[in-house]
């Protein structure tokens, strides 16, 4: 298990360095030029190259690499903005709370899914299960960012009783947690109930039902343990999402996370910040990722017993 | 048009008058306790050499101040109390209010308009001031200019449009006072959150007295508060829903909502301001390429109708102008919009030059920045030039990389919107001189021209007439250099209280100068 979890270490590791490298290497041919930017267009061909020289931007390709290597991953420093003269890290500890609350919060209100797959598919072929199925059906094909303005519409304009934008207190971030939460919920909600009907006429199931155990014992103690296993890499991919791509939420109701940052940068032509945000949420995600594998081996029994069995090999071998 | 406040440089000229004639009472009064503004960017970094965008040139002006300013292309000195040029041209000597402080408590000095000179210059942050050798303290308040030749037209903008703070204030900031601004101008900014907003509230020690005081330094609002609202629909609910008094840049499709008659007319009005940026018109006239020949220029530019490009584009919000900048530049000469000639819509006359020309049918690039306006003007200009046979294909170009494409002349034609100053001379500068972008590129468009180059540098000189912008207007016409077609305007949403409205040479609204009903 140890080696397992190790072994998943090791390639986490790769997989953010060779995240860094790739964003850098992409950024770094991306055509326009920051200096232009930030000295506006009346500035003369010689300040713009002169400027140019003071950002670096006139250095190798392998010096700056190694310079963003070496001060985002040694140092932990991600650069200074271009456009904001502030650190990145900074700017993106600022605002990586507010992306966390409203991911996480959208996640936890994404597992409503669960009960409503359950329902689903103990009642298969009933009335539950087709209401289940047509509400998660909405909420998978509703555009979060349509759901956001006509929520906005509603709770807003007409009603008056939400803020349209903003952060200052909760009631910001209900009309945003809905948005950002709906389609988790049709997506949960399926792979709960595909999960659930695929043990549900397993031979556990029929030896626990046929020990007479309660129908209630049987779902909970026997079905579900065994049926959210792949939910979990469901749960994971949520948490991915709901902070990577919560950018047009945040983006619609102006709420100032790593979302609005990195758009803001991205039109700014502001590198420094974009790389930096790329490269925390290349780890996020992959530690997020680690994780998720950690909590499988864990909870699958055949992910352990596999392992224990070629330790079991290798020690053999070695005798 | 005339429903609307499209007052533009107009109302601001009359708030000057207004203040300068009637004395500044702004001080005195507080005319309106809150004001809710809504701005579309983030100003990200509040420090004296932020980055300009369209936060900080809206919401600087309050914290600090410059050397001096212009106003309606009127220069109206702020830090600065006078200044002197040598006689020679070659020295400025000036002199700073003796009574200025920040909001830390800080009195300034010259030795701290030497400290933002050189922190600037080692910044790199300092443009369009390469002909200044020296800045030398004479003084407690008293510093001198030294030039390495004589001031051009537009010169004292450059040398005066930086930023000024202490040094004491500077260093003891720990950010470049990126997050925590410490200037003498009126307001101090306090609840900073980046990506969501900020509060400007009145300084009581404000340094500038009653006698004296800029027209952009008004104290009129007791707290403005800055509300970053990124997307567009958003703005406009927020003025809906009463949550904004003060909006910039609304979607053109919402302004009806807001103008006479609309649903929020009541608690709203419209204010249009000239864009700084006119939409240009361009041939690549580099030796030997297809568009290198005066008459085929000039066949194009007749057979463009700049009206149905407003109306159709800009739904008849803006100027279909008669030069390559709108016509609230200083130094534009209003006689060049009724003169004869300019290239007015004429299709025979195109036919004409084209048939003069040795275009043979060949097919000419278009390039135009991924923006929605200006593909549609592309659009335009693509069907009147197929009208009298010129093709065209059009090529859209994203923001990042437009000026690496401009600059690499593999194109014919161009639609671009690059000159913009206060100054019409500046306007030309931006587009077709050399000092700008090089002699081997020349202009804009690769134009290898001394007697043009010559003719903008005459223009430049501080004593310059009009005639030789007229001279130069004249010279861009009579070899179909560029033709200018629409000078937008583009619109504030401003609260129905307020009656004056002033605005930055930068075009934007300084809501602590307004002046508001009771």
């Amino acid at each position: 298990m140890r080696r397992y979890i190790f072994q998943r270490l090791i390639l986490t590791v790769v997989v953010v360095l060779l995240a860094a490298v790739l964003i850098f290497t992409i950024m770094y041919f991306v055509p326009g030029d920051p200096a232009r930017i930030a000295l506006g267009s009346t500035a003369t061909e010689a300040e713009v190259y002169e400027y140019r020289v003071k950002l670096g931007l006139e250095d190798p390709y392998l010096i700056q690499l190694g310079k963003f290597m070496f001060n985002a991953f040694l140092r932990l420093d991600l650069g200074t903005s271009w456009s904001r003269g502030v650190s990145v890290m900074s700017g993106l500890l600022e605002r990586l709370p507010r992306t966390f609350a409203l991911g996480i919060s959208c996640v936890i209100l994404g597992l409503v899914g669960l009960p409503l797959g359950i329902t689903a598919a103990i009642h298969r072929g009933h009335w539950q299960d087709r209401v289940c199925s047509v509400l998660s059906m909405v909420f998978i094909s509703v555009p979060d960012f349509w759901l956001a303005l006509m929520m906005i519409l509603l709770f807003s304009v007409r009603l008056n009783l939400l803020p349209s934008f903003g952060i200052g207190s909760i009631q910001h971030y209900i009309m945003p947690c809905i948005a950002g939460a709906i389609a988790s919920i049709g997506t949960l909600s399926r792979q709960t109930r595909s999960s659930v009907l695929e043990v549900i006429n397993a031979d556990f199931v029929t030896t626990a039902r046929s020990k007479g155990l309660k129908e209630k014992a049987v779902i909970y103690k026997h079905m579900l343990p065994n049926a959210l296993i792949p939910v979990i890499n469901v749960i994971g991919t949520s948490f991915a999402k709901c902070v990577g791509g919560i950018i047009v939420i945040e983006q619609i109701f102006s709420i100032p996370g790593v979302g609005t940052y990195m758009n803001m940068a991205i039109g700014s032509r502001d590198y420094p910040i974009i790389r930096g945000c790329v490269v925390i949420l290349a780890i996020y995600t992959a530690l997020l990722n680690l994780l998720v594998d950690i909590a499988y081996a864990v909870v699958d029994p055949r992910i352990k017993a596999q392992f224990t069995a070629q330790a079991k090999r290798r020690k053999k071998i070695h005798a | 048009m005339n429903r609307r406040k499209v007052t533009a440089m107009l109302t601001a000229a009359a708030m000057c008058m207004t203040m300068a004639g009637g004395g500044l009472t702004a001080k005195a009064e507080v005319q309106r306790d809150v004001l809710n503004f809504a701005i579309s960017t983030d100003p990200g970094d509040f420090g004296p050499w932020a980055a300009t965008n369209t936060a900080t040139r809206i919401c600087l002006w309050g914290v600090y101040q410059e050397l001096a300013t212009i106003i309606d292309g009127q220069e109206e000195l702020v830090l600065l109390k006078s200044y002197e040029l040598s006689d020679d041209g070659l020295e400025m000597y000036c002199e700073i209010w003796d009574t200025i402080t920040d909001t830390a408590g800080n009195h300034m000095t010259a030795n701290d308009v030497l400290f933002c000179w050189e922190t600037g210059s080692e910044l790199g942050l300092l443009t369009g001031t390469d002909f200044v050798d020296e800045l030398e303290v004479t003084g407690d308040y008293t510093f001198t200019f030294k030039f390495n030749r004589t001031l051009e037209k537009g010169d004292t903008l450059g040398l005066f449009k930086w930023k000024v703070v202490t040094q004491a204030a500077y260093e003891a900031s720990d950010d470049g006072m990126a997050t925590d601004p410490v200037g003498t101008g009126p307001y101090i900014v306090s609840d900073y959150v980046s990506g969501s907003g900020f509060t400007y509230t009145l300084r009581d020690d404000y340094w500038q007295t009653d006698e004296y005081n800029a027209s952009t330094n008004g104290q009129n609002v007791q707290t403005i508060n800055w509300y970053i609202i990124t997307e567009s629909s958003q703005r406009t609910i927020a003025l809906q829903t009463g949550q904004v008094d003060l909006c910039q840049e609304i979607n053109s499709l919402d302004l009806a909502q807001f103008d006479e008659g609309g649903a929020y007319s009541e608690d709203y009005d419209l204010y249009g301001i000239s864009e700084d940026k006119t939409i240009q018109f361009f041939a690549n006239c580099t030796e030997g390429s297809v568009t290198d020949d005066v008459n085929l220029r000039i066949a194009m530019y007749y057979a463009i109708d700049n009206e149905v490009i407003l109306n159709s584009v800009y739904g008849g919000s803006g100027t279909a102008v008669h030069e390559l900048m709108g016509t609230w530049a200083d130094g534009y000469n209003s006689d060049w919009d009724t003169e004869d000639n300019y290239y007015n819509y004429d299709v025979e006359k195109a036919a004409e030059y084209l048939a003069a020309s040795n275009y043979n049918g060949e097919e000419l690039e278009l390039i135009v920045e991924n923006d929605e306006n200006k593909t549609n003007v592309a659009q335009l200009v693509q069907v009147f030039l197929q009208e009298i046979g010129v093709n065209v294909t059009i090529s859209t170009v994203e923001a990042s990389s437009w000026d690496d494409y401009k600059s690499s002349g593999d194109w014919d034609l161009l639609i671009s919107d690059d000159a913009a100053n206060v100054y019409a001379v500046k306007g030309w500068w931006g587009v077709l001189s050399q000092d700008r972008y090089g002699e081997e590129r020349g202009t804009v468009n690769f134009i290898q021209d001394e007697t043009l180059q010559d003719l903008i540098s005459a223009a430049m000189a501080v004593d310059a007439t009009d005639e030789d912008n007229t001279a130069v207007h004249d010279y861009i016409i009579e070899n179909g250099y560029g033709y200018g077609i629409v000078n937008p305007y583009m619109y504030y949403v401003i609260p129905s209280d307020m009656t004056n409205v002033v605005t930055s040479y930068q075009r934007a609204v300084i809501p602590g100068s307004c002046t508001y009903e009771n």
